[in-house]
């Protein structure tokens, strides 16, 4: 039974080992080959490095118009205003739903559940004509402005989760002590909402970093590009490649994602499995 | 995605009943006050970013407007164009095939490799991350172009290949692999909803497996006859989910196929469809008819598996 | 006291909903960018410091000859400021329709045939004739100037011509002993036996061509030497699909006797990059090209390339050849500071030193004093294009007439259908009918 239960287990680890190596080969095979010079890299599947091709990064830093610094620094601005808006407007929006009691209250929530499912596609060309009245088209405004007006359901949702799991009897208690909403909401809500808060913003971190449509359509001059839409301009049918610099850049901008896992792992994991509970 | 998850069951939980409408009491809007100044930024979000938007895209369905010149209304006209026109009925066959495939496949597998990962099992959490990093890195353009570079035809699949004397094609530039490769990139982040599946296994009494072992049942038996039926609500979510989430795909698309949905419009998924009209032709008011399509099919499909759920998924309430 | 939770509470909800929704339709009934368009008078150039953009195609050597040529023209105007946009082809114009109606377009815009009559017609780039006290295009011949008018109004002036060719690798070429005709002109046989010559002898590491069927100036050649055309001088399509199918069955003979890359390889190339195209890495012999070979020649500099002509029928009509305008400027209609725009147009155009920055990078120069300034020294690729174009210059014809309003999306529906063909989803036939018949539609709808 025994040596049975170990040779399961050792074909086990042999799976998984030998599928995360084949998840993940064609990431390393990235790193590796925005290491290697151009002509190395195609019909080239090993990671093995011979040369540290460190010009590629240099090259790749500085091929298109502006220093890729500039657009890393771009994508930054937004995910930062992003980040920002969530978190203060989601929160509001979440304690409303959990914890007051007000009219509409049932259809606000269904609506606030319903946009969770709406395609974007089916607002960009209104949304559109509104931001180029309003003359915000080639600003960030477009792209951060919502995150303000709690635009994201998902995060209220998350909060209102968590915030449910918080006993009543504090509330009770803050209210006995003479404290009106904002006080509880501001001193004692906030506070103990921290895992929520830290899940939001890491989330919130990841897919706006990687976000491209709404980059795409709502940024127009090249100079305010975000990394993800600058990084597509590498792939230009009427100039000249650069893999090497392509592949650099690729991983320059995967970096940050994959800082935000590595340090956020805890709160991603429990963020997506747990706070739903059923 | 346990949130959404739940965001589901309460969204059942909704429907009014007939006890409730009468129960309303005065106390349930003591704090109106209050709840208008902390939804205020959301209802003002709601107002103008979505419903507003909503509303006016559905208007504009039955306009031509090319952003330059006023909307000039055209009734049914959009309506009879998109009846005929073969490029969005390919973009609707590409479309479904791939939420079709992609999604019960990479939940399928999501949920083997869940099972596989037994609990308490010596690098669970090594296996679980590693698992796990593709499905955050899989939105981004770095990885579309990746996968540009990793299916063409120098690229690194066949290289591979090569190195067993199979001269492999160029699986991106061939009509009958382009969406192959977009399928492959999607069971690629199977990660995210492992994690889900994994919670929820957690979840299930080890005691049910013990006594079906006494009781002689196989591991698969086990699987089909416990597993199956106490993760079926979870199963359930993460497939609405998915479906929603990959009829909205667009990102992979468009780099892989340079935004041209091609070769033969092999990876026209209708949301590039709708970008080409909607930003490169500049026809607002057919896009927009388009978009409506999208939701109303979106809609469909969630309903459809509400409507579905009910012959395989087992609640315990 | 009972409540009723029925048609006061709905009624004020779908009031709400119909404010809101009414809101919404009313900002986007108006049509974006309609500001304040024309001033009355003529613009006048402000004293006051201003800044204008400028925005183009095309990578590597063509953005420092632009940022060059821009820095000049701030050194003389020291008051204006130029603000420089680049992209790829590919999202050019995806970018610039969002803008133009963003209202926040470039204020001189570097622009395409396809496009400069549909542009015109909705009225987002100027008409240059309001411009002419800073804007001179005398130096350009009529029918020169012709290509960038419409409905008699120049909209945008042409910076370069061209015509499309066949670029050659000789090196390849002469490695493998393959001969290429004598003389200046050569048959659809003489191609087809160069292809299958170095196809042969290489073993078929080399392929002979990368074959033409997407793009419409190679159509309206061939079209051309058979006495038909795609366009006529009203705007009509006039392409017989006979004519259409025939050009696509040569082409995909040659793909068919394997003298050319397989269709898939042809399909991934065509959303690549410029070295890594066929032609620049050895894997085909030749390609047609729009006598860019600058570029390409830069990009495989261990190569020898060189450019011959379209290739004729033997039975061509005379003049079937003619030039084409590479590229034009044209200015924003929006633009708010027009007259500096058009100081920077005219500085492009007629500037001896912008000659010779740009050389024959986008082009042969359009404006013959450039051209005689950069002949003596032109050297390596920029000389064999030269004397392509005088060449094909002293064998023109009257020129085609240019892309109508509607008919801008000539080129991708040829190449989405060239593709179908490739691929056996559809006959040549069928889809010269297609083609003829949806192209039709577009330019009927636009008018």
């Amino acid at each position: 039974m025994l040596r049975r239960q170990r040779i399961s287990s050792i074909g086990k680890h042999t799976l998984l080992i030998v599928l995360s190596l084949i998840m993940l080969y064609p990431v390393l095979w990235m790193v590796a080959s925005s290491l290697r010079p151009d002509g190395y890299i195609f019909n080239n599947p090993s990671l093995v490095l011979d040369t540290f091709a460190y010009k590629n990064y240099t090259n790749g830093w500085g091929a298109l118009q502006q220093p890729f610094g500039t657009y890393l620094l771009n994508s930054a601005i937004v995910v930062v205003g992003a980040i920002l808006g969530n978190l203060i407007s989601c929160s509001l929006a979440a304690y409303a739903f959990a914890r007051l009691r007000f009219r509409f209250k049932r259809l606000a929530f269904g609506a606030m559940l319903v946009t969770m499912m709406l395609p974007i596609q089916v607002l960009i060309i209104p949304q559109y004509v509104i931001y180029a009245q309003l003359g915000w088209i080639n600003t960030f405004l477009p792209l951060i402005v919502p995150k303000f007006l709690a635009t994201d359901g998902f995060f209220i949702f998350l909060m209102v989760q968590f915030i449910r799991g918080i006993p009543r009897e504090l509330d009770e208690a803050a209210r006995i002590d003479g404290a009106g909403h904002a006080r509880i909401f501001l001193q004692m809500m906030l506070p103990l909402m921290k895992p929520a808060l830290a899940t939001a913003a890491i989330f919130t971190f990841i897919w706006t970093w990687n976000d491209f449509f709404s980059q795409l359509i709502f940024v127009t001059e090249p100079d305010k590009y975000t990394s993800s839409v600058a990084l597509r301009q590498f792939i230009d049918p009427t100039g000249q490649s650069d893999f090497g610099g392509l592949f650099a850049m690729s991983v320059v901008t995967l970096v940050p994602v994959f800082l935000a896992f590595l340090f956020g792992q805890r709160f991603l994991l429990r963020g997506i499995a747990t706070s739903g509970g059923k | 995605m346990g949130a959404r998850m739940s965001a589901l069951s309460e969204l059942r939980a909704l429907k009014p009943t007939k006890a409730g409408k009468r129960a309303r009491d005065k106390s349930d809007t003591r704090d109106n006050k209050a709840a208008a100044v902390f939804l205020a930024p959301w209802i003002v979000g709601f107002v103008a970013i979505t419903l507003g938007p909503i509303v006016a895209s559905f208007c504009l369905s039955f306009t031509n407007y090319n952003l330059l010149q006023n909307p000039q209304f055209t009734g049914l006209t959009n309506i009879g164009r998109m009846l005929q026109d073969s490029d969005l009925g390919s973009s609707l066959v590409v479309t479904l095939t791939y939420v079709v495939i992609s999604v019960p496949l990479q939940l399928a597998v999501a949920l083997a490799i869940a099972v596989l990962l037994d609990r308490g099992m010596r690098g669970l959490s090594f296996y679980r991350s590693v698992l796990y990093l593709p499905s955050l890195l899989g939105g981004s353009v770095a990885i579309a172009v990746l996968w540009r570079l990793v299916f063409g035809g120098s690229g690194l699949l066949n290289a591979f290949l090569a190195m067993f004397g199979i001269h492999g094609p160029s699986w991106i530039g061939s009509p009958n692999t382009a969406l192959g490769t977009l399928i492959v990139l999607h069971v690629w982040t199977f990660g995210a909803p492992m994690v889900i599946f994994l919670a929820g296994l957690r979840q299930i009494p080890p005691e049910f497996y013990e006594a079906a072992s006494t009781d002689g049942a196989s591991k698969w038996r086990q699987f089909r006859s416990i597993t199956l039926p106490l993760l079926s609500p979870i199963v359930f979510f993460n497939l609405v989910l998915g479906i929603i989430g990959a009829f909205q795909s667009f990102t992979q698309a468009y780099v892989i196929s340079n935004g041209s949905g091609g070769p033969t419009n092999s990876t026209l998924f209708i949301t590039l469809y709708l970008y080409q009209k909607a930003f490169g032709s500049l026809q607002m008011g057919y896009a927009s008819a388009i978009a409506w399509l999208l939701l109303l099919i979106v809609a469909a499909a969630t309903a459809i598996n509400f409507w579905a759920s009910k012959y395989w998924v087992f609640y315990d309430d | 006291m009972k409540r009723h939770p029925g048609s006061r509470v709905r009624s004020r909800i779908l009031t709400a909903v119909a404010a809101a929704a009414a809101s919404v339709l009313v900002l986007s009934g108006c049509a974006v960018g309609n500001g304040g368009s024309s001033s009355d008078g003529g613009p006048q150039l402000s004293k006051k410091p201003v800044t204008i953009s400028l925005n183009w195609w095309g990578a590597g050597a063509r953005v420092t000859a632009t940022q060059d040529a821009v820095k000049l023209f701030e050194k003389a105007h020291p008051n204006i400021t130029v603000k420089l946009q680049s992209t790829d082809w590919g999202s050019y114009w995806d970018k610039l329709a969002t803008t133009v109606a963003g209202g926040n377009a470039p204020d001189v815009m570097q622009f395409d045939q396809l496009y400069v009559a549909s542009y015109a017609q909705r009225g987002a780039i100027a008409d240059l004739s309001t411009y002419s006290k800073y804007l001179d295009t005398s130096s350009l011949s009529k029918n020169v100037l012709a290509t960038g008018e419409y409905d008699g109004k120049l909209y945008a002036v042409p910076i370069g011509l061209n015509s499309m060719g066949v670029a050659v690798n000789r090196t390849i070429l002469d490695k493998y002993g393959v001969e290429l005709p004598d003389g200046k002109s050569w048959t659809w046989n003489d191609l087809n036996r160069v292809a299958t010559e170095i196809t042969e002898k290489s073993d078929g590491k080399v392929k002979g061509l990368d074959p033409f069927g997407g793009d419409t100036p190679s159509l309206t050649l061939w079209a051309r030497q058979h006495g038909n055309q795609l366009f006529d001088q009203k705007g009509n399509v006039v392409l017989k699909p006979s004519m259409l199918a025939g050009y696509w069955q040569y082409a995909l003979d040659q793909i068919k006797s394997g003298v050319t890359p397989s269709a898939s390889q042809l399909a991934e190339g065509a959303t690549g990059n410029l070295d890594q195209s066929d032609l620049a890495t050895g894997k085909v012999a030749m390609t047609f090209l729009p006598s860019n070979l600058t570029a390409f020649q830069v990009a495989a500099p261990t190569q020898k390339l060189d450019m011959l002509p379209f290739p004729s029928a033997a039975d061509a009509k005379k003049g079937w050849q003619y030039l084409k305008s590479s590229m034009y400027w044209t200015i924003s209609s929006r633009s708010k500071h027009p007259a500096e725009a058009a100081e920077l147009v005219d500085f492009l155009t007629t500037d001896p030193q912008v000659g010779k920055l740009f050389g024959a990078e986008r082009g042969m120069p359009a404006n013959p004093k450039f051209q005689k300034l950069i002949a003596p020294d032109l050297s390596g690729s920029d000389k064999i294009v030269m004397n392509y174009i005088k060449q094909v210059t002293s064998e023109s014809g009257t020129p085609a007439p240019v892309t109508p309003v509607g008919g801008q999306d000539a080129d991708t529906l040829l190449n989405q259908l060239w593709q179908n063909v490739q691929f056996g989803k559809t006959t040549p036939h069928d889809a010269a009918v297609q083609y003829i018949t949806q192209l039709k539609k577009e330019i009927a709808a636009a008018k």
